[in-house]
């Protein structure tokens, strides 16, 4: 029996959380823990017995006398135990994998497990008190995030396996044997990853991905290619190239410009085997992609017994010998057999109710069992997804020509259940570069490594038995930005082209590398604003690292870098803030003064495109500028709009746009003012403005009403507007011009 | 980049005048090779919306949370800057 890989994470890191874990139960529990163990611990407290606990199950043959009692129809789960994720099982999982596997207690056998202390359970906001509440809690609690988290040496080393394993539809005698070369969905990540960091993936308020986005990926036409060497069809391609792409942690989410971005990470230094424990890892937990056709099609419930069912699969398989085989039928009766859920499901029917057989039946097997409706998922989860990961190897039964299925040298090394296979012979020379950029690999020298570096800086073409990639500006371009050089892609072509890269190429890479330098993007920097130059020439002289802006500011990159000691803070300003009112307007309503106290940046800049300095204005602590006709056409022509503007001044002013302001946007936006003659009637009161408004007689000869008692007469209509008035009995008197 | 002169570090251990500094934390900005490369960068109408405006010749402030639209743009338009991201505590 090998030893497991040392998994990711680290094993100190999976003792600390086991720990952690242990340290939530009660003293009275753990000192349960303990003497089930027979452990003569000498503390009494809970922190020398989790530690005590912890460090008894590191030893083997204490781990062997711990289990050795089990009762049978408990030990499936030792089975499972090695394979548990580091971080914690759903208890609600582990329960149905243990189901599948013939367990008909799995509560009882997760509680035995757990009085052994060789898991520990984690019940968010609960501290176990009792023993006893582990049965509660196992039995009640309707969260799902009740987490069993295994003791770290049990993912070191394999305990026992099913011990009822399948026996029907075995065979040893095989033709046309097939194994992947376990690439493929390597390869898809890393196609999603460099697609990704071409352009980052925007992530809506509640994190999820725009579906926008997903329909772009899920129609690129590289990372839907048809699979190379395919038995089984991968539905949705892209939600599971981006499952895997998150696991190895290809992806970030950047919270600060709600986006998921690429980066470059270690995950490619792994070996291949490594990388493909991972692969594997992700395929049996993952629930953002699933073999039944992506998250939209599958039934939530189906979905929901998926890893359980991933599981028991694989563990079916485990048990089998290494040369044995199984017709798929046969697992997939196998599996039905063994669902949980199998009496709420019944009987399937088959396509006839009954036959009817005149003498002795020609099919000796007799009638065939109706395929279940596992038959197609187990499809497309083995002769797919593990298949194509190098898990599972396919062939055909030498009689009958059905296929047969067994675990794959590395599938046994991932399970536990054989020695890490021997790796394939290494071709390092495995690609070319033509003159017009392009880029053709062979998968055989393919490594993790070299996968990651080519996807870094060229750009997908095609995945096949060959994979053709290209040098782009763009690709090299993004190279750079995941933190390659020029020379450093140009040495990785070189040393693993099979013939000189073309001088050509080499070039490019340069060219197109040196055009970034013309350009820096600083995000969330920071400024040093100096009161004079001298203090920062002393501050410079001092060792305070930075790219000098003016002859007072400096500019760092990251701020964390200084030594804060060395400065007395005059004023902090924090551009993620809303920005400050700091702007205040004179009477006028034209001319602004700026508060050199309360003022950041930006303000002066923003003022600049829509107002001019006032000559001499520069000293003391207010600045002043100010709006006339030229500078607001200057603005219209930089784009700058009314809207704009109004905002500008009920954030920076701390109110609306002030009338004068908007006198002069009447005028550059040219609509066009009125002037003409017009005579004035004034009357003694409203409710006569109103009168004259409302009669017949006056209303036609009223051009517009000017105020409460004062409207407006048209001179054409100066003499009927008298003749109306005489007729009701008003007298007028002529006033005189103002 | 200004790197420290060398046999600074231990003037630090004595004492001296703190440095009056005013801070500005997480400012976004695009600094250029050349006067004129900014000029054509503010020349852009949809860019020169994205941006406060200029700090100095090179230097052009980028107005807050625009920061993802103003690389798309730059490589909208051909550019490929060299995007350095600053942390702050």
């Amino acid at each position: 029996m090998s030893a497991m890989p040392s998994p990711e994470g680290g094993r100190a890191g999976s003792a600390d959380l086991y720990r952690s874990v242990l340290a939530k139960y009660s003293a009275p529990v753990l000192r349960g823990v303990r003497d089930r163990l027979d452990l003569s611990a000498p503390g009494q407290s809970a922190t020398q017995l989790v530690k005590a606990i912890e460090e008894h199950l590191c030893d083997p043959s204490h781990r062997t006398a711990a289990v050795s009692d089990l009762a049978p129809e408990l030990r499936p789960a030792l089975a499972v135990l090695p394979h548990m994720p580091q971080a914690g099982w759903r208890a609600d999982e582990l329960r149905e994998v243990l189901r599948y596997l013939g367990c008909r207690t799995p509560d009882k056998a997760i509680r035995a497990l757990l009085a052994l202390g060789l898991i520990a359970l984690d019940a968010p906001t609960r501290r176990v008190q009792t023993v006893q509440q582990f049965d509660q809690l196992l039995a009640e609690w309707g969260g799902e995030s009740l987490l069993l988290v295994p003791h770290p040496a049990f993912t070191h080393q394999s305990v026992g396996i099913v011990e009822d394993p399948p026996r029907r539809g075995l065979t040893r005698s095989v033709r046309g044997a097939r194994e992947s070369d376990g690439r493929e969905l390597l390869l898809r990540a890393a196609v999603l990853w460099q697609r990704i960091a071409e352009s980052p993936l925007r992530l809506t308020q509640d994190g999820e991905l725009f579906k926008r986005d997903l329909e772009r990926l899920a129609a690129d036409a590289v990372l839907g290619a048809p699979v190379f060497d395919e038995l089984a069809p991968l539905p949705d391609m892209s939600q599971l190239a981006l499952a895997l792409a998150e696991s190895l942690g290809l992806i970030e989410r950047d919270e600060d410009s709600a986006q998921l971005r690429a980066r470059l990470t270690a995950v490619w230094q792994e070996s291949l085997p490594a990388m493909q424990r991972r692969v594997w890892q992700t395929l049996l937990a993952t629930r953002r992609w699933n073999e039944m056709g992506g998250d939209e099609t599958a039934d939530p419930l189906e979905v929901r017994h998926l890893p359980a069912r991933r599981w028991a699969t694989l563990l079916l398989l485990a048990a089998l010998d290494p040369d044995t085989w199984i017709d798929l039928d046969s697992l997939d009766r196998e599996l039905s057999l063994r669902n949980p859920d199998r009496a709420s499901l019944g009987t399937p029917r088959g396509p006839r109710p009954f036959r009817v057989f005149m003498g002795r039946s020609n099919d000796p097997a007799g009638p065939a069992a109706p395929r279940s409706d596992t038959a197609e998922w187990l499809e497309t989860f083995l002769l797919g997804a593990m298949y194509q990961a190098g898990i599972t190897q396919v062939a055909d039964e030498a009689a009958a020509g059905s296929p047969v299925v067994r675990l794959a040298p590395l599938g046994r090394w991932i399970l536990g259940v054989g020695p890490l296979p021997l790796a394939p012979p290494l071709f390092d020379k495995t690609l070319f570069v033509q003159p017009n950029h392009e880029v053709v690999v062979y998968r055989q020298g393919l490594t993790p490594e070299l996968l990651g570096q080519l996807a870094s800086f060229c750009r997908w073409k095609g995945l096949g038995a060959a994979l053709t990639l290209e040098l782009t500006a763009e690709s090299v371009y993004r190279g750079l930005e995941l933190g390659r050089t020029a020379e450093e892609m140009v040495g990785i072509l070189d040393r693993h082209s099979q013939r000189s890269i073309p001088p050509g190429v080499a070039d490019s890479v340069r060219t197109w590398s040196q055009r970034r330098e013309r350009l820096s993007f600083y995000t969330r920097s920071t400024i040093l604003e100096f009161s004079d130059p001298a203090d920062l020439e002393q501050a410079l002289a001092r060792g305070i690292c930075g790219d000098r802006l003016t002859d007072r500011m400096l500019l760092v990159a990251d701020e964390r870098s200084l030594p804060f000691d060395q400065f007395r803070l005059a004023g902090s300003r924090d551009y993620r803030q809303p920005p400050a009112v700091c702007v205040v307007p004179a009477e006028d309503g034209v001319t602004l003064e700026i508060d050199a106290a309360r003022s950041d940046l930006l303000v002066e800049r923003e003022v600049d495109r829509f107002a001019d300095p006032l000559p001499g204005s520069g000293n003391g602590d207010r600045r002043r500028y100010r709006v006339t006709p030229a500078s607001l056409a200057r603005a219209a022509r930089l784009g700058l709009r009314p809207a704009y503007l109004a905002e500008w001044f009920r954030l920076r002013a701390g109110r609306g746009l002030p009338s004068s302001v908007q006198l002069m946007l009447q005028a550059t936006s040219r609509a066009p003012i009125r002037m003409a003659h017009t005579v004035v009637l004034e009357v003694p009161s409203e409710a006569v403005a109103d009168g004259i408004m409302q009669h017949p007689l006056t209303r036609p000869h009223i051009a517009s009403r000017l105020g409460p008692t004062a409207l407006a007469v048209a001179p054409d209509k100066i003499e009927a507007c008298e003749r109306a008035f005489r007729e009701l009995g008003i007298n007028i008197t002529p006033g005189t011009a103002g | 980049m200004l790197k420290p002169p060398s046999g600074v570090q231990g003037s630090r251990s004595s004492p001296q005048r703190r440095i009056p500094v005013r801070l500005h934390r997480n400012v976004s900005l695009i600094k250029t090779s050349d006067a004129h490369l900014a000029e054509e960068l503010l020349a852009r109408k949809k860019l020169a919306g994205l941006l406060a405006g200029r700090l100095t010749d090179q230097v052009l402030l980028v107005r807050p949370g625009l920061e993802a639209a103003v690389i798309e743009e730059l490589r909208k338009i051909g550019q490929t800057p060299q995007v350095i991201r600053g942390g702050n505590s």
